[in-house]
């Protein structure tokens, strides 16, 4: 068939804004990113069970493996246990949430809402940054408010470590929620989701050196926590927290932090990097899976 | 089926359709607002639309008329740009729904079949939520928004969560937002199922009020009486458009005249009829005659029926009609009606009889 191109007759008030917005908008996507991240937000303000599981958990860790463990497991000199899963457990939060945004998406999807906003306008790549930048700020938020307790578990913090910090739990938000999203761009129903969740989280938080340092580990289950993308993400939190507690001294007592693959210690820029890498792997898939129409 | 309340809307209307040609015409440049060529959709073996093609005018208000499964979500589903064809092509305001998908979706409002608001969200919120989707400019939110709730009849409600809206009122609001980015086409699938008589002819109201802004309406339903309303009807079945008019010159086709009867045995009356070679039809309640002129035609049906005649009713046809005619002879051709085997068997037992 032929397709005529608009011609732009004037038609009185009608459409008058569709011929204002001809190409790419820039303004307008970054707005609707924005929105969609406000949506975000105010849907975790409205459901105080989310709040309230948010500060439950990880305190529920902190109390059962940090102080129930804690005699048992002793110190290290300068570092005590539960100081040293207490990033473990931030990290480990911070995921969760993180993972945990794309409920929205499938919640989303299963009541409909999901189609006003697939059928708008804007570039399906600015819907899923919106939806990324609100889940992280979501998860970031969860992460900060945990490590308020810092002071109170003794941790000794500098202005630079406390910068760096927040950067770092970003840093794991970001991942958490992109991963979320892909996780969001398959699942496609609520039941599914509520069997892979435990599914998905159970592993990657037991396994990576949020709960014990990974120098001692027996071989397979060393191998089994190098592939895990939390193990590089506890770590970098654990080397900054810690930083001005960890001497150089200490390095070799049982709660060292720092990853060494193939016996080369990995510097925390390498570690950075890992994540970078996969966030943008997943973000590249969510797009690629979410920009077509069936 | 509850007959609408709005009685002079529908006045208004069928006056309001005489007077639209002139005033179409008088357009320079009048493009179709809907232009569909063979378009089609195949899900694995399943055809759910079979290479439909119409044109929708400018202002028009154009109904699709089918059964469940007919294929009118999943037509609607390509024309919104949230399905791709798998043959076939259409234009939307213009533009190609598969090369030009965005600027098609800047032009459209679409009021899904499913429920589409967030509901933890207030009736504002949600509203905020499509104005910056759909680049309102951002002086020109307020206003808006105060206007399109003024039609629904929102206004008071605007800071409630939509949770806590009955089924109409989600109905209005999705209405509403619809009309928020003025489009010029509006995509109704069955907006008022599930909808009471009054809040339906409330509905209705709202929809005829869009005409008045020359909105292009394109709605779908299962209502006979809704479609009533459209300028022009198309009615789909088995993913297929057998006929597309407007209802007047649908009802023309079906014949000038239907005469329904009850006999004491419709098996027997309709098998002596269709010898006689009437065009009748079995319906719930008992048989269905079209003839040129029923008065007339009264005598000598009743001497055709060879069985007592229990009810005679003469009566103008209606889309019901028009609908049984169209997919009565699709269900026929679909081998669903009589087999001539089952023909031969029954005349077999009238000559015993
Ligand atoms: N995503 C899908 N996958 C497979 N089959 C589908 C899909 N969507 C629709 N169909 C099939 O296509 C056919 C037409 O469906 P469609 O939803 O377009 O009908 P409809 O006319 O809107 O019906 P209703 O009046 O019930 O809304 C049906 O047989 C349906 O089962
Ligand atoms: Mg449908």
């Amino acid at each position: 068939m032929t397709v005529r191109e608009n011609d732009g007759v004037a038609d009185g008030r009608v459409g008058h804004d569709a011929r204002r917005t001809a190409g790419f908008d820039w303004v307008a996507e970054v707005r609707t990113a924005l929105m969609v991240a406000h949506r975000e937000l105010l849907r975790f303000v409205r459901a105080p069970g989310r709040l309230l599981s948010s500060f439950v958990l990880p305190l529920t860790f902190l109390a059962v493996f940090g102080l129930g463990l804690n005699r048992l497991v002793g110190s290290n000199g300068n570092v005590e246990f539960v100081q040293f899963i207490l990033p473990g457990v931030v990290a480990m939060i911070v995921l969760m949430s993180g993972i945990g945004s794309c409920v929205l998406v499938i919640w989303d999807r299963e009541f409909g809402f999901l189609r006003e906003m697939l059928v708008a306008p804007p570039h399906r790549v600015s819907l899923v940054i919106g939806r990324m930048a609100g889940g992280t700020a979501i998860a970031s938020m969860q992460g900060i408010a945990i490590l308020l307790l810092t002071p109170i578990l003794g941790v000794k913090l500098e202005l630079l470590t406390v910068v760096a910090t927040i950067a770092i739990v970003i840093l794991i938000a970001v991942a958490g929620t992109a991963a979320g999203m892909f996780l969001a761009s398959w699942i496609k129903r609520m039941e599914s989701f509520s069997a892979i969740m435990p599914l998905v989280m159970m592993p990657t938080m037991f396994l990576s050196g949020a709960f014990f340092p990974i120098q001692t580990l027996p071989g397979w289950l060393a191998v089994v926590v190098h592939l895990n993308p939390l193990t590089y993400g506890v770590d970098l939190l654990r080397r900054v927290v810690l930083s001005a507690q960890v001497s150089a001294a200490d390095s070799h007592g049982p709660f060292t932090s720092g990853v060494a693959l193939f016996g080369y210690e990995l510097p925390i820029l390498v570690e950075v990097g890992f994540v970078v890498a996969l966030i943008v792997v997943f973000v590249a898939l969510t797009a690629r899976r979410f920009g077509k129409p069936t | 089926m509850p007959r609408w309340h709005s009685v002079p809307y529908i006045c208004r209307m069928s006056v309001h359709s005489e007077s639209r040609p002139e005033s179409v015409s008088s357009g320079s440049k009048e493009l179709p607002a809907i232009q569909v060529a063979d378009l089609a959709k195949r899900f694995g073996s399943i055809d759910a639309v079979r290479g439909v093609s119409f044109d929708v005018k400018p202002g028009e208000l154009f109904a699709f008329l089918g059964p469940n499964g007919a294929g009118k979500t999943t037509t609607i589903n390509m024309l919104c740009t949230l399905a791709r064809p798998s043959a076939g092509g259409a234009s939307v305001a213009g533009f190609d729904i598969v090369r030009q998908a965005q600027q098609v979706r800047q032009r459209i409002g679409l009021v899904f079949q499913n429920y589409t608001l967030d509901p933890q969200l207030t009736a504002e919120e949600n509203l905020r939520f499509h104005a910056v989707l759909y680049r309102v400019p951002r002086s020109e939110v307020p206003a808006r928004m105060e206007r399109v709730l003024k039609l629904v009849d929102l206004l008071d409600r605007q800071n409630s969560r939509v949770a806590t809206f009955s089924g109409g009122m989600i109905r209005r609001l999705e209405i509403a937002r619809a009309l928020l980015h003025t489009p010029q086409i509006l995509f109704l699938d069955e907006p008022t199922v599930g909808l009471d008589p009054q809040t339906r002819s409330r509905m209705w109201h709202d929809v005829l009020q869009m005409r008045e802004e020359d909105v292009t309406i394109f709605l779908t339903t299962h209502y006979l009486d809704e479609a009533e309303n459209a300028d022009r009807i198309a009615i789909m079945d088995h993913g297929e458009i057998v006929a597309c008019d407007t209802p007047t010159a649908l009802k023309a086709m079906v014949g000038a005249d239907a005469v329904d009867l009850v006999t004491a045995d419709d098996t027997v009356a309709q098998e002596s009829l269709l010898r006689c070679g009437y065009d009748t039809h079995v319906t719930a309640d008992g048989l269905r005659v079209y003839v040129p002129d029923g008065a007339r035609a009264v005598s000598g049906l009743v001497a055709s029926v060879d069985v007592e005649l229990q009810q005679l009713r003469v009566h103008r046809p209606t889309l019901d009609d028009v609908f049984m005619h169209f997919t009565g002879r699709e269900i026929r051709d679909d081998g669903g009606g009589l087999t001539a085997q089952e023909q031969q068997v029954r005349t077999v037992t009238t000559s015993q009889r």
